[in-house]
Order: structure tokens, then sequence, then C-alpha cells
């Protein structure tokens, strides 16, 4: 290994600070300049900052994002998230390493050209599976195309997508009509940033520039349609002749402003019409553009129920243009609560009902109470953005969309438990969220928004565990993220021993929505216990997926059929997994439970902080209770023993079962039940959910696989493909084999040899005729 | 009202007052109730992982650690009911499910006296052989004579052996005995002052002597009879080119000059004494006839031998006993010998009016099969080379041999095998190891030159020893490293575990460690 330069160090810890809650922050620059963390390196910070060893080590060997070991010159990101998982997630990260030729002991290739990991949730889980690869992600992502994805990296090089939505640039003029483009991550991933510059191009070429605006808004929601390009006559006093385009490619994007817009000047008109014709030789099919008017059909349906509070002006605002934000009523709470008492504020908030959005569900108007009247100066206020359940986006939406709204929440809490410095914690894996709320709180600094509130950002470095919010403070203080026993709350002694009142970000987006509105307006909607609405990530198997924002007690059958126009391709519903991780599967055959806090516990699921995945009959129960052990395994602190070492033993029976082995349910469902009681931190002690609540509902799949069986045909162990009468000879399964188990024989029968097949599917994929069957 | 700075709380239905901020686990304790801690020291800050200190809260029936958790006004606490005791079971079976080591050596759970083979071989290794006899006569009254005829069943399941060959341990527990014989002033135990009862054992053979010697021990005195002139039963009869007869006579003689041993010769009880008459005078009767017609002893027999409780040698509810081939076919001496030594200890059980159990046994964490690379780490500090041979049967170790033999063994067994919280724990509550089956942590182990032993294998993860190393400045100290299951303890930056902590530090860590994750070498 080459001798590191240390060289930099100096100027990294200039810039990041010396001190132990700088410790990520350091690490993070390192890994920046070197791609890993040389020991030398961290030799050296210990040296120059008098920070201990055994600290430094404990951090960089506790979060995902650090690696100890040089990476190779691109890396590749394969999301593992729910929804990519039941899209294949596993079938593409083998398909890479295959390409690869990676050992199997090895995350990098020989030539050091890729290294491959595994990501928690990506939250682009509606273009399911996804990969990122640098910066650029791609989705959905078939095993059998890996390839191209790496050839066009290796083609373009270092080149780097520009970065989108900075809000002075994007300022908005009054011109009269706007070309709204999403690019919220999952509209930038399906290639928004190209649409955005063919608009920009096309525009500035018909020399519209002056009345066509082209301008970025956050995300609309309907993800399964990304790019979407909307053109709103913001003149026009009718509101419904605006236009929504979806799944625009770069290339319609030219075509599209040509069909709405005539270009100014005779000379470009000449010119434009000479174009026109040119693209006629030279397109031998013309694609139609696909054109949807906002209130019909289809799009309608997925709007139409919801309602929008913590997501208002979904897809119609620019998420950092601060004037658009005021005018859509933005700071209006703000200013209706800072002219009232702090007791007054949290009056309010008991009064909406409002209740954690995070996951547990805690009156958040209680917890500012208790953080009101905790003894400790000074009190700190923490934004809770590390989402990390797999399958679930709807803090990154929020972050990188309505930046705004997250902060004039937070600055009416501050004011309510009198806190003059907060933090926002965010994932690593949303830099786009990142970066927004960087640009949006030195935005609000500079206009003095948020008054003597200083605000700040720490990025996480990939651990799902900082959710949990001890763990959370303890990684704001530069510490492993290891979750402590509560009592103490850290409503007393919370950040730096001092109170804190920690909520999510979905949480403090209501906020304004309540004050700016009438009292009682809030709790109007909703159910009983829960009140207001709930943002909800749709994802899986469902034909419109998308971020959804519903009042609270509409039915899962409400949501899955006519929000999400039920299972995509004809296939039978099976069942919805909702909360993550922490969360269970339930039947369709509940699919009339309400949404609300209570419903979903009493049917073994909880609310999460909102993943909510549709599962059809083609989906193993047993390998999505296995998939989310994985997941909690992986992500475990590996601080109490129910956790650390209950969930591996769990993960090691589910596994046995997905291979066929013997398993006894009666011992799972004990250990299961142990580990929900003994665990220390919501991780643990929610882990055994989805095992809990799949053997409960689906124990007859678990029956079967102890008998070797796989009824949904998913369990690679326990399934075989085969080719049946179909085959028409084509030997394409044969040409895309990664491992040669079809010999090509044109025009017979092909035929599988079982013992080299690794059950990657791609046959399957690929057959025209429809001719590979799943056999268990 | 209670007053501001105190609060109230029960436990097990037993109110108690403790001052604001105390934690259920001290309170409790002021109670004088037992709640069992593994990864908590007092002193330090609770870690709340090992999760053996679990209570419920009385009601929502919740669990928490009582180790950190801070008693609240009006607590109700219970230690005492079924879900908190299966709590704790299972996180002890949980623990022990990754447990990387063995509790004894393989060696001494294959031996039938459970002879302690390793720390035999370590003495022998260091040259302090007047320990290495007090070592090996805690269970083997006779070492100089099994030396000679014992099949050895612990070099059968010698780790060792995976690699080249087994340790050569029964010539070299001969080697000790024959070092002490050699003497002049031969090894005897420390034996308790007499209490006046006394013990008729039939039958001086390897058997009864092994039961009188322990008997000795304890304090009790006892007759041997036989119906030869001389003791040593079946011992006579053996090949004296393999034991000879010099041998035999001085380890019986040495055995028979202890406090309270009388040796009774051509007595046939039955015959000479009636069974009545010895089991009446005596306080208790140690039957040990070997293959002798016991017909006339009025006991309760099948083709195999005299029935016998068979963990406490005890016949029925009576004050006889009966071990050695008496009661079933012994192919080895030493299991005659074993049987002397365990029924001694119920004997003194019965003769000092305690419950009659027999030997205690203990929780043994099995290593089982090693996995690729553990056994480097065996070999990592032992003696390289093969098996040290003698020229002829009869000849013994030299010195200089036995040092380097006893140098080739790999030191399974844990050096904090009889302290460790863990294995008191397991067997204190119950705990089978495999309840949970699944991969067990890999076996590791680094020695410094100063001889502290850091086994990862064997961590709780309860980070009292970074806790420790953090109090010392200018040392890398240790880390907690990695996450979930792979989380270790390790020395930061692949750093060398000799240069991360003081010798100091490394004392205290290894007094705080409460499993044999830190150790040190005698």
């Amino acid at each position: 290994m080459p001798q590191c330069d240390l060289q930099p160090i100096e100027a990294i810890l200039t810039r990041t600070g010396t001190g132990q809650e700088k410790t990520l922050a350091i690490l993070q620059a390192i890994q920046q300049q070197y791609g890993y963390l040389p020991t030398e390196a961290i030799e050296d910070v210990c040296r120059r900052t008098g920070l201990r060893h055994a600290d430094i080590w404990g951090v960089a060997t506790f979060y995902d994002q650090f690696r100890l070991t040089p990476a190779g010159k691109h890396t590749i990101r394969v999301c593992v998230g729910t929804a990519c998982h039941v899209k294949g997630a596993e079938r593409v990260y083998e398909a890479f390493r295959r390409q690869l030729q990676i050992d199997p002991d090895k995350d990098t290739d020989k030539d050091f050209l890729f290294t491959i990991e595994k990501i928690a949730c990506l939250g682009c889980c509606t273009l399911a599976p996804v990969v990122q690869v640098d910066k650029k992600v791609y989705g959905p992502v078939r095993p059998e195309a890996v390839h191209e994805i790496l050839e066009a990296t290796l083609r373009e090089g270092d080149a780097e997508p520009t970065a989108p939505g900075n809000g002075k640039r994007n300022a908005v003029s009054e011109a009269p009509v706007e070309l709204r483009i999403g690019v919220g991550s999952c509209c930038v991933a399906g290639g928004s940033m190209d649409v955005r510059r063919e608009l920009d191009q096309a525009v500035a070429k018909m020399g519209l520039s002056d009345s066509v605006v082209i301008k970025p808004v956050g995300c609309v929601g309907m993800c399964h349609q990304t790019p979407l390009v909307e053109i709103v006559d913001t003149a026009s006093s009718k509101n419904n002749g605006d236009i929504l385009y979806t799944k625009v490619s770069a290339a319609e994007a030219g075509r599209i402003v040509k069909r709405h817009f005539r270009p100014k000047g005779l000379w470009r008109k000449l010119r434009m019409a000479a174009d026109d014709a040119l693209d006629g030789l030279l397109e031998t099919e013309s694609k139609p553009l696909v054109r949807r008017a906002v209130r019909d059909g289809e799009i309608c349906t997925f709007l139409g129920g919801q309602q929008r509070i913590a997501t208002e002006y979904c897809g119609r605002i620019n998420p950092l243009d601060m004037d658009e934000y005021m005018r859509h009523q933005g700071w209006q709470g703000w200013q209706q609560a800072s002219q009232i008492s702090p007791d007054a504020i949290i009056e309010r908030v008991v009064e909406s009902g409002l209740r954690g959005r995070g996951g547990g569900g805690f009156s958040t108007g209680r917890k500012w109470q208790l953080t009101r009247k905790a003894q400790g100066n000074p009190k700190y206020i923490v934004c809770n953005g590390d989402e990390g359940d797999p399958g679930a986006f709807m803090d990154r939406m929020i972050l990188e969309s309505y930046p705004y709204r997250v902060l004039e929440g937070m600055a009416i809490a501050a004011r309510s438990i009198g806190a003059r410095e907060g933090v926002l914690y965010i994932r690593a894996e949303y830099p786009l969220a990142v970066q927004r709320v960087r640009a949006a709180i030195d935005i609000c600094h500079e206009r003095g928004l948020l008054g003597d509130l200083k605000l700040s950002i720490m990025e996480g470095a990939g651990a799902f565990v900082c959710g949990e919010e001890t763990a959370l403070l303890a990684s704001i203080e530069g510490k492993r993220g290891m979750p402590s026993l509560r009592p103490p709350y850290p409503a007393e002694e919370g950040l730096w021993g001092k109170p804190t009142l920690i909520n999510n970000v979905e949480t403090y987006a209501a906020i304004p929505w309540i004050f700016r509105n009438e009292p009682g307006a809030y709790s109007a909607i909703g159910t009983a216990g829960s009140k207001g609405t709930k943002v909800f990530a749709l994802t899986g198997k469902v034909t419109r997926g998308g971020l959804i924002e519903v009042p609270m007690g509409m039915t899962i059958r409400h949501i899955v059929e006519q929000i999400g126009g039920g299972v995509a391709g004809g296939a039978k519903f099976k069942a919805v997994q909702i909360g993550g991780p922490s969360g269970g599967c339930v039947p369709a055959s509940l699919a009339d439970t309400p949404i609300d806090y209570e419903s979903l516990l009493s049917v073994g699921a909880m609310m999460g902080s909102g993943g909510m995945v549709v599962l059809d009959e083609n989906d193993c129960m047993v390998d999505i209770a296995r998939y989310f052990l994985e997941f909690t395994q992986a992500q475990s602190c590996g601080k109490c023993t129910y956790c650390r070492v209950g969930t591996k033993r769990m993960l090691e029976m589910l596994t046995d079962l997905c291979e066929g082995k013997p398993c006894d349910l009666e011992a799972l469902e004990n250990l299961a039940r142990q580990i929900k009681a003994g665990s220390l931190c919501g991780l643990g002690k929610t882990a055994p959910n989805p095992v809990l609540s799949t053997l409960h509902y689906f124990r007859e799949e678990y029956e079967a696989h102890k008998h070797g069986r796989c009824p949904a045909g998913k369990c690679k162990g326990l399934i075989h493909y085969v080719i049946t009468d179909q085959c028409i000879g084509c030997t394409l399964c044969a040409q895309r084999c990664p491992v040669g188990a079809i010999t090509p024989e044109p025009y017979r029968k092909h035929r599988i040899q079982q013992e080299i097949c690794i059950r990657c599917g791609t046959c399957k994929a690929v057959c025209p005729a429809k001719a590979v069957d799943v056999e268990s | 009202m209670t007053q501001n700075n105190t609060i109230q709380l029960t436990i097990d239905g037993r109110p108690v007052e403790v001052p604001r901020g105390t934690t259920v686990l001290q309170a409790a304790e002021k109670l004088g109730i037992l709640i069992p801690t593994m990864c908590f020291k007092s002193g330090c800050t609770p870690s709340t992982s090992c999760m053996v200190c679990m209570v419920a809260i009385e009601g929502s029936g919740a669990l928490i650690p009582s180790c950190g958790a801070v008693a609240l006004e009006g607590m109700r606490i219970r230690t005492d009911i079924p879900q908190v005791a299966a709590a704790r079971q299972s996180a002890i079976a949980l623990l022990l499910s990754e447990h990387a080591g063995d509790c004894q050596g393989p060696c001494q759970r294959g031996c039938p006296a459970e002879m302690d083979i390793p720390q035999m071989l370590r003495q022998i290794a260091s040259g302090q052989l007047d320990q290495a006899i007090a070592t090996i006569k805690a269970d083997i009254a006779l070492p100089a004579i099994l030396g000679r005829i014992c099949p050895a069943p612990c070099e059968k399941v010698c780790r060792r052996a995976g690699h080249d060959a087994a340790v050569s341990i029964c010539l070299l527990k001969r080697f000790v005995a024959d070092w002490d014989l050699a003497s002049g002033k031969p090894y005897q135990p420390q034996c308790k002052p007499l209490t006046g009862k006394k013990v008729a054992i039939v039958g001086a053979g390897p058997c009864g002597l092994a039961a009188a010697y322990y008997l000795a021990a304890a304090g009790v005195a006892s007759i041997l009879f036989d119906k030869n002139s001389q003791p040593g039963g079946m011992l006579t009869t053996i090949d004296k080119a393999i034991l000879p007869s010099e041998v035999l006579k001085a380890e019986i003689d040495n055995l028979l000059s202890l406090p309270g041993i009388e040796f009774c010769g051509n007595v046939e009880i039955g015959r000479t004494l009636s069974f009545q008459q010895i089991s009446s005078e005596f306080d208790a009767v140690f039957v040990a006839v070997g293959k002798a017609d016991v017909g006339s002893f009025g006991l309760e027999a099948t083709d195999r031998g005299i029935k016998v409780d068979a963990k406490t040698y005890r016949i029925g509810q009576t004050n006889v006993f009966a071990g050695g081939e008496s009661i079933g076919r012994r192919r080895l001496a030493v299991r005659a010998v074993a049987d002397g030594k365990e029924a001694a200890v119920s004997i003194v059980q019965l003769l000092s009016g305690k419950e009659v159990t027999g030997v205690h046994e203990r929780f043994n964490s099995r290593l089982g099969q090693l996995v690729e690379g553990e056994m480097q780490q065996f070999l990592a500090t032992a003696q390289a080379g093969s098996r040290r041979a003698v020229q002829k049967p009869s000849d013994g170790f030299s010195p200089a041999d036995a040092v380097i033999e006893s140098r080739r063994c790999l030191g399974c067994d844990c050096l904090k095998k009889d302290i460790c919280v863990l294995r008191d724990l397991a067997e204190h509550h119950h705990v089978r190891q495999h309840t949970y089956k699944g991969h067990r942590k890999p076996f590791t182990r680094q020695t410094t030159p100063s001889g502290l032993v850091f086994e990862q294998g064997k961590c709780i993860l309860c980070g009292l020893c970074v806790q420790t190393a953090r109090k010392y400045a200018n040392q890398k100290g240790l880390a907690f490293a990695g996450r979930g299951f792979e989380t270790e303890i390790a020395v930061p930056l692949h750093g060398l575990l000799a240069e991360s902590l003081s010798e100091t530090c490394a004392d205290e860590c290894v007094k705080i460690c409460p499993t044999g994750a830190i150790s040190r070498l005698p």
C-alpha cells in the first residue's frame, strides 16, 4: 500500500474543527480526501487533535460509510431496500459481482475500477431495483443489463451530473408560463436533469426566456411516472389548463417546448421550421407524446383522496425559492406562533392531537411540554432526518421539497421550549436533501427569519440505529451511535446532557399548517386517536407507486386499490408490509383495517415511519421476514444481548427455512418474543415484528418451507427453473445465462442443467415465449 | 408525602425508600434481594448490555435492566416471577450460543477423575513441580500408579491430536508423581482436623484407597478392610514390569500415612465381620470390593453390581455407599479412583448433616469443532514439534523433555474458569449451552510477552475493559470496534495489545473482565 500523503490533514481539521463532536465530520472529510480511512491519517488526526485512538476507532468501524481499505475508482451502491428487494435487488447485486469477477471475500474488482456495496435504502423505491454508481442513480435495473451501466460509467468517466436546484439561480421571475420539472431524487434518478437541460436549450433557442420560466419543483409524489414536466399558465385564471407530461425523456423535452410555444421573431421561426423538417426526416418513428391533464383519469385517482399538509403545494413550488414559499403561506404559521406565549404554542400543539411521525406515535405536544418543563440550560432542538427504513422515503422527499416548512416548524418548536440552537441530523445517503437544507438554512439566516435560533446540519454516516433518538444524540456528540436506556428521556437529559426536543422531519413539517389554520382544523382530520394526515411511501408491486399523504383512518384497501391502482401486472394482492423492519405484514384479508396508530398495532404491524410495500402472490412471506431480519441484524448496534445475538439466531433460523432445512417454529416464535420483551431500544424491541406477523398470518408458508417447498417460488434453495414445451428455440436464454447452464440449440427445446444453474432468473426474464417456469 | 430527595418503591412486594437517582439494582441490594449482574460493576457506568439483571415492572410487565434503570417513585418491581427468570435464562443462553471457548479443556472433561490437566502442564512447564503434584492429587490420589497403567482417555480427546499428536499427558503426570515420591517428602494434602466420624471402607483397591485419601483430607477417619494382607487390591495383580512393586508400595504407604487412615488386612466382611455389624458401628460404609461376591452383605444388586444412586453412590437412604467395580464394570482404574473420590464427597455430605447430592456438576462451555484458522490461534503460543517419545515403555521423561512436552499443550482451558461470572450464571440458571444453535464467534487469542491473554471469542462486550483503559492516559487503550454481531473489543487501528495497555491497566482489566476474555497466565 502506498504511503499516504498527510499534507491535506491540517487543512481538513481547520475546516471541520477538532472537538469530539467533529469526529464524524473529520472522518468524512478524510474519506473524501483519500477514498478510505488510512491508518496513518487517523493517527495523524489523533496526534493533532488529542482525540483518543479508541474513540475514533470505535466511530470509524461503527458507521457503514467509512472504509478502512482503498476503494475502486467508482462505487456501485446496490439498493437493497424493501421495494428493491421484492423486485430482485439481490439478483442485480450478484450480476454486478459476476460481471466484475469480484472475489467472494472482496468488494472491489482486481483493477480497482469498481467497488460494490449494498446500501440499506436509496429512497428511490418507486424506481426499484435501483443502483447508484458514484452520483448517478439508475432504475429500474435489470440484472441482464448491468454491463450497460458499467460501460456507461467507464465511458462517462468522472463527469458528474450538475447539482440541481440552487435557490438563487432559479429565483422565479413573474413570467406568465412555468415549465415545472420535478427535481426530487426520484425524478433526478429518472433523468430529470437531462430533461431540464434540454428544456433550457429549447427555450433559449426559441427566444422564450422572458415569457417561459423553467422551474425546478420538489417531489410531485407520482414517482411511478418520473420524470415529470408540467406546463402551467400562471396568467390564466382557470387552473385546469395545466398540462402534465409523464416519463419524459431528454429527447422528448425539446418537442414539448416546440409543441406549446411559438418561437419569438421571424428569423427564429424560419430556423425552427427548417429544424422541424430535419427532425421529421431523421425520426423514422415519431413517438406520440404522453399528454395528460392533471384532473383526468388515472393521475386524478392517484392524487384524489389524498390530503396534503406536510407535503402541501406538492409539485408546485421551487424548493428553495423563499419568495414563492412566502406567497404560499410560508412563515404565516411562525407569525401566528410568535405572537402567542410558549405555553400557548404548546397548548395548540396538544390540542391538534399531533403524534410523532417517526414511528413511536408519542404525543408531540406532550413532548414539547416535557422539554419546556425540564430543568437545564441551554436547551436544544433536533430534527431527526435519519430515515433509514428500507422502503421509506418521505422524510427525504419533505427535506428536498419543502426545506423551509421543516425549518419553520423547528422555529416554532424552538420558541416553545426556549431553544436557541438546533441540529438537523440527515442521513448521508440523502445528499440532495443535505444540500437543499443547507442552502435553506443559509437563506433563512441571511434573511433573519430564524431570529436567534441557530441551526446546523449533521450528516449521518450510515447507521439505521441512529434513527433511535438516544443513538442519534450519541452520534451528534461524535460517538458510536449506541442507544442508551430511557429514562432519562432526551426531554430531560439529551444532547450534552441538556433538555433536548427531538422530532421527526414529518412532524415538524405539519406544524406550520397547524398554526396558520383555525384551532381544531388539524384535529378535525383523522380518527379519534390519530389526528391529521400521514405521508406514506407506497411502493412494491403496486401499479402507481409514489409519495402519498392521506388522512388518518383511510383503509389499506383504499390506498392500495384507489390511490395505488391495485397490484401491477394482474397478480393477486397478498399483503402490505407496513412500518418496515419494525412493522409487520397485514394480509389482504385485513385490507379494510384503517390506517391509524392503534389499528395497525392491533393487526401486528405499526405505523413506523411510513413505508408501505405492497406484496403480491409471487412474494414469499418467509423470505420477506428473513429479508427484514437480515436488515435489522446488520443494523443492530451490537449493544444488548437480545438484539445482537438474538436477531442473529433468528436470522439463522429463517435462512435455514429458506434453504429447506429443518427449523423449530415454536423455538423461533419464543425467541422472537424474548427479543421483543428484552431488547434495550426500539430497534431490538420491534425487530421480531416482521417474523411474528408473518408467522401469525402465513404460518402455512413456514410449514411448507419446513417441508422443502416455497409456495411463492422465491427461495432459491427450494426452486428450480425448467423450460417448457413453449420453447421456440430462439437461444436467447442460452446466450444470456451467466453461467452457461443452457446449451444453445437453435429451433429445439432448450434444457437447463440444474447442477450449474444459479437460479438467477435471467432466462425467465429474457424468454420471449414465456417458456421458463419455476418449480418448487 | 415522601421527602423531595427520597423515593419509595416496592420490590417483590416489599417497600423500600431510597435516595432519588438510586438504581433499581441498588434498591434491591438494600432489601437484600440478589439480582445477578455481569456487565455491571459497582463504580462503573452501567452499559445495560448483558441483560442478566432484568427485572419486571408490575402491571405493564415491561422488562428493564436493573443496573441502569433509575428507581422511580411508586415503582413496583418484581424479580421473582417466571418471566424474569426466563428473560435472564435466554440472555445467558444467547451469550453462550456465541461463546468461543472451553471452560475445562477437552482433556479434563475426558478424564474420568476430571483432573485439571492444563494447569498441571503449565506448572510443569514453569518448573513448579511442587504445585503440579498438588494439582494432580486434588483429583487423582494414586498418580504414580495410574501414570503407569492408565490408558489415558484424556490424550484421545487432546485438541493437539488434531494437529500432530496429543500431549503426552499420562507420562507427564507420572513424571511429576515419580519426582514427588523420590523427593523424600512426598506430597500430602492439607487435611482438615479429624471430626471424630469414622467410615468403614470395604476393599483397599484403587477405589477404596482413593476414598480414604479424600475422606482424610476432609477430616474423616476411615478403616480400610481387605481380605488380603496387603493393600492394593487388583493393583497387586499387575505385571511388575509395568507397575513395579516399589512404586506401588511407596505411593500406597504415603497414602496410608495420612491422619485417620488405618489399614486392616486379612479381614473378610461377611465372614470375619458381619456387614450389619460394620454398618451399625461405623458412621458410614463404603463398599469397594471390586468383583468380589457381596451376596452376604444383604444389598440390592443386579448382575452388573450393587445398585446405587448414580450421582451420589449411595445405596437408598442408608449410610452405605458403593463404588468401583462393585457397582458395575470399570474398564479403567482411573474410573475406580474417580468413584472413590466422588463417593467421599457424598459421604462427607452425609456425615456433616448436609443433603447428599454428590459432586457438584459444573457447567462447561464447549468450543466444539474448530473452524479454519482456529488451530493456528491455539498453536501460536504452544511449543512446536512432535510428541516426545521415551525409549521403552517403562521409562519416564527426563526433566528437560518433560518441560518441552508440557509446553506442547494448547491451553484449551479457560484461565478464569473458576471465577467466570458467565459460567456461574449459566450453572445457577440451569442453562444449556446449545439452547440456541448458530454460528459462534471465531476463537482468537493474543498473548503478550508479559503473559496478558486476550480471547475475543469469550467476550460479552460489557466494555468494562474499555472503561478501565479510558482511565489511563497516554495509551491507545481498547475500543469497541464494528457493529452488530460483529462487534468486538479491539486494539485501535489494528495495533499491538502489548503496546496498547500499561501493565497496571492490564491487571485491572484482567480483574474486572467478568469472563475469560482478558486473563493472565499464572
